[in-house]
């Protein structure tokens, strides 16, 4: 299970939603199927009807050297979701290769 | 027939050096009209300022710039000040370069687009009368009696 705060929804190369708040959580050990409830703070209703959407989650993590702080993306795509007031619930993918910056 | 809403398509443009900038093929219209308002915020003259900037601005997506050798991040991802910011810092002679070329990009898709609405006012409107099913199979053997 993943727990973190700052995330995205992406389609294509707009920003569908913003994220504040999420947990990720595998739906079975080959983690070909992950479940998402996340808090949405800020969304276009009609990007959020399109497809395919993808979810992005950032973090930061050490280099190698223990020092150097790696800005690391993490995407899954998103199989179906809902959207109820700010509570977002989707079914995702399994994640896609994952971005560096 | 053409859509009325686009899918989102991204264009590299060359430029000198080998360097390069990936932008937005079409503004939609929410887009377009944020860049109105940026440029003409009360609808009377312009801000001579933001003319240049806002259309970049409005379009660009990634690019290979450097600074030192270094690559200068660039995405729609990053808050709007440092996009304006980056942009401003530009040199020049590269500002200019990224607007003509991005100029001379919605030339040719005004042209693709003129292009497209000719086509379809020429093509005849499929026929809005369906034929009846008698019509389409033939003489039928079944009977309403």
């Amino acid at each position: 299970m993943i727990t973190d705060v700052v995330g995205s929804i992406r389609w294509h190369y707009y920003t569908a939603a913003g994220i504040h708040g999420y947990t990720v959580s595998p739906c079975n050990k080959a983690g070909t199927a992950w479940d998402l409830v996340a808090t949405v703070v800020l969304s276009d209703a009609f990007k959020m009807a399109q497809t395919p959407l993808v979810f992005c989650a950032m973090h930061t993590k050490k280099g190698l050297d223990g020092k150097c702080v790696v800005k690391t993306e993490w995407r899954w795509p998103i199989l179906s979701c809902q959207l109820v007031d700010h509570q977002l619930t989707a079914r995702l993918g399994p994640p896609e290769d994952t971005a560096h910056e | 027939m053409s859509d009325d809403f686009d899918d989102p398509e991204s264009v590299r443009l060359p430029l000198t050096d080998g360097k390069y900038v990936d932008i937005k093929k079409r503004l939609n219209h929410g887009e377009t009209e944020d860049l109105f308002a940026r440029i003409s915020p009360y609808g009377v003259g312009v801000n001579r300022r933001e003319v240049r900037t806002a259309k970049i601005d409005a379009y660009l997506l990634a690019w290979n710039l450097t600074k030192k050798g270094e690559p200068v991040p660039m995405s729609p991802d990053l808050p709007e000040n440092v996009r304006t910011d980056t942009i401003r810092n530009l040199t020049s002679a590269r500002a200019v370069e990224i607007h003509k070329a991005i100029e001379a990009h919605e030339e040719k898709e005004a042209v693709a687009r003129a292009d497209e609405k000719k086509t379809s006012a020429t093509t005849p409107p499929a026929d809005p009368i369906l034929p009846l099913p008698s019509a389409a199979a033939g003489p039928s053997d079944r009977s309403v009696n």
